[in-house]
């Protein structure tokens, strides 16, 4: 919905320089990679009965970390015109 | 106008607000806290509601998050403050400025009706076969002052 409401921020050209258009391609690319591994790494070792702590301590922190980057993605589409 | 001037005037808030990396980043983790901090509310409204999380005691959930929410709030906080009083020249005359920080107001009061009463009393809740009535009014006058509270904030930026 807000791609539709003003394409042209996303429409920009390929840019050399990191601009509204980059940050919108990379937020995507964050997302459908936060995505994937939801529902794959993570959906797995969250259904493990017993997992060793230290791969559910990665496995968390990854995910947080994708998730969170997809926020600051979005904010940042906004600010980098 | 004159308070807001003076804060907004201030050398290292002004510089802030037109902050190319700093604010962006500070804003986006205030976000953040909305889906973190927030979540961990909505985590404990739904169980105060005996909607979620039922394998798990009322008491459990509710001490289990008390730090995380602590640490999540605060820096929510944080960073609220921050982004209001850098901007607060533009958002003295911000309706939905002024309704976020009443309902801020509202939230710190129902804390004061509810601590003494729901959360601090969840060993007594969980002994009880029903869930108790007052949990429940808690737990959605929570959910409503919280959802407006966001809402709120993200309507800040469209008013003229």
């Amino acid at each position: 919905m807000l791609f539709l409401a003003q394409p042209d921020i996303y429409l920009q050209p390929t840019p050399y320089l990191v601009n509204g258009r980059f940050m919108f391609l990379l937020k995507m690319s964050l997302l459908v990679a936060a995505l994937l591994y939801n529902f794959t790494v993570h959906r797995k070792v969250a259904k493990m009965d017993n997992p060793p702590p230290a791969l559910s301590k990665l496995v968390a922190i990854v995910s947080l970390l994708l998730w969170v980057s997809v926020v600051f993605g979005g904010i940042f589409i906004g600010f980098l015109q | 106008m004159g308070i807001a001037h003076s804060i907004q005037s201030i050398q290292f808030l002004s510089d802030f607000s037109e902050s190319v990396l700093a604010y962006p980043i500070v804003l986006s983790t205030h976000l953040t806290c909305i889906a973190l901090f927030g979540g961990m509310i909505l985590a404990t409204d739904l169980r105060l509601l005996g909607l979620s999380l039922k394998s798990l005691t009322i008491t459990e959930v509710v001490t289990s998050l008390r730090p995380w929410k602590r640490l999540g709030g605060g820096i929510m906080i944080s960073m609220g403050l921050l982004l209001a009083t850098s901007k607060a020249e533009e958002y003295a005359p911000n309706p939905f400025f002024w309704t976020k920080m009443i309902i801020l107001g509202l939230i710190g009061v129902h804390a004061l009706i509810f601590r003494p009463i729901v959360y601090n009393k969840t060993e007594e809740m969980d002994r009880s076969p029903v869930l108790p009535t007052k949990a429940k009014v808690a737990a959605i006058l929570s959910l409503v002052l919280w959802t407006t509270m966001f809402v709120m904030g993200r309507l800040i930026a469209y008013w003229d």
